[in-house]
């Protein structure tokens, strides 16, 4: 029996990536494509996602300009494609605190966020360095934090501390401290409901970008098995982000197509899918009982 | 010597992180049109250099004041406030009004600085407030000081202007870094 449908919805992309940034180690060999996602999970009458993106309206120009971001759309347009309305929502999670994660939680009129404490201290901490240490605020907006603010008033903001189990009936946080970022966070939906389950996902945030992360190439050391190799672009250490991708595999046995990657552009090749009339992906990773396609 | 740190600075901004071989700049003989426009006035790279540096740190205060907000209302600790990083904010709000102080423009950027000077003086009474909070009982109504922290944020993303460097996020190492497509266009 499963409880949760699970979608990955594309809201822009980005087509050149350079996939030293994605993959440790990976110089010189290229570019990717990266999508920009969301996680969608529906199921035991909640909507949930696991966070938010961007808003286009304050950097998406400067985005599009320089660096060659593409197609965004609103949270609006892209829900619209399993057919919920940002306003359903009312549950979601947010991995950690870049922009492209954080960075429109005033879409989610109704929601309730939730967020380790530790990511925002520590960022707040990192704002007090010297200009000179300044590379460890990249990609965080001082806008979100304030937006942050503004629903901890609400009471629409619950910093979390390390592991919560069933946040959600049967859907777990999980934290890995100086790793993609200060506290990234990962999120496990036992869809089966038990505590040793055997029909896991998880959702990986930026922990992991690309299959490699989980399956790299063993050759780099010859050996033939494939082995786990950080992401490019962290904060904390690639023992941390190994150590991470360990837990996630044990939650889910060691089926290494059940840790899902949001920024991985061949999901289309593991899971049905298909392209919206405004050109962006929808990945339909599982499908709760009784749950309908959104992509057939 | 400041006036060659500040030059350096700038350069950085664009090299630093890749060499001007990178595919990502596309064709070697493009680079240079990484420099600034031409056309612009030695007072206004002279100020733009200068008022980065104020920009700069008003984004990490706004950053940092929002951060401490967050951890006050949301976790209701108020051991957040006998922090180090309450006292680094009011350095650096100083540091910054002695920056702003030495700041000077031709007429036509005096809406620029007065921008900066705008949200200096917002992100200055959020401050006040957490400092007095030192004392009190009770978690505060942050609903003012949420209110000018928004507005101090406003003036600075107003201030904005990549040329120089002024953006309100990083974005040089972000997950959209090197995705040169359009890039070149812009510059």
């Amino acid at each position: 029996m499963s409880q949760y449908s699970i979608w990955i919805l594309e809201y822009s992309y980005v087509t050149k990536y350079h996939k030293s940034g994605v993959l440790y180690g990976a110089h010189n060999q290229g570019y990717v494509k990266l999508p920009y996602c969301y996680a969608l999970i529906k199921g035991n009458g909640h909507v949930a996602m696991v966070d938010v993106g961007y808003n286009d309206k304050d950097y998406g120009k400067h985005l599009g300009d320089k660096f060659g971001v593409e197609n965004w759309r609103s949270p609006k347009e892209v829900l619209a494609g399993v057919g919920l309305t940002p306003e359903e929502v009312d549950t979601v999670f947010i991995t950690h605190a870049h922009f492209d994660h954080f960075g429109n939680v005033e879409d989610f009129p109704k929601a309730k966020f939730y967020i380790q404490e530790r990511e925002i201290a520590k960022w707040t901490w990192a704002m007090s360095l010297p200009d000179r240490l300044r590379w460890m605020m990249v990609a965080v907006d001082p806008g979100d934090i304030i937006r942050g603010v503004d629903l901890a008033r609400q009471k629409r903001l619950i910093c979390v501390d390390g592991t919560v189990e069933n946040a959600l009936p049967g859907i777990d946080l999980h934290v890995a401290y100086d790793s993609h970022t200060f506290a990234s966070m990962w999120v496990n939906v036992r869809n089966d409901g038990k505590a040793r389950s055997s029909d896991a996902w998880v959702l990986a945030g930026d922990l992991v970008y690309v299959f490699e992360n989980v399956e790299g190439p063993g050759g780099v050391v010859d050996v033939d098995t494939p082995m786990y190799v950080p992401v490019g672009l962290a904060l904390g250490s690639q023992q941390n982000l190994l150590l991470a991708t360990e837990a996630m595999m044990k939650q889910v046995g060691y089926e290494a197509q059940r840790v899902i990657p949001v920024h991985e552009e061949r999901l289309k090749d593991r899971f049905p899918s298909r392209i919206t009339k405004d050109g962006l992906r929808i990945s339909e990773i599982c499908l709760a009982d009784g749950e309908t396609s959104k992509v057939r | 010597m400041a006036g060659n740190e500040s030059s350096l600075s700038m350069l950085d901004w664009a090299a630093q992180i890749h060499g001007p071989d990178c595919a990502g700049f596309g064709p070697a003989r493009e680079v240079a049109a990484l420099s600034l426009p031409e056309g612009v006035a030695d007072e206004v790279v002279a100020y733009g250099l200068e008022a980065r540096q104020v920009y700069n740190g008003l984004k990490r205060l706004i950053g940092q004041v929002a951060g401490l907000m967050i951890l006050l209302q949301a976790s209701g600790r108020r051991e957040v406030l006998d922090l180090p990083s309450i006292a680094s904010a009011a350095e650096l709000f100083d540091e910054l009004r002695e920056r702003l102080s030495k700041l000077r423009t031709t007429s036509r950027l005096d809406v620029h600085l007065q921008q900066l000077i705008s949200a200096h003086r917002l992100v200055g009474t959020c401050l006040a407030v957490l400092r007095e909070q030192q004392a009190a009982k009770s978690t505060p109504d942050l609903a003012e000081p949420l209110g000018n922290l928004s507005a101090a944020y406003r003036h600075l993303q107003s201030a904005s202007e990549d040329r120089f460097g002024m953006t309100m996020v990083d974005f040089r190492h972000s997950c959209c870094n090197c995705g040169a497509e359009g890039r070149l266009s812009s510059v």
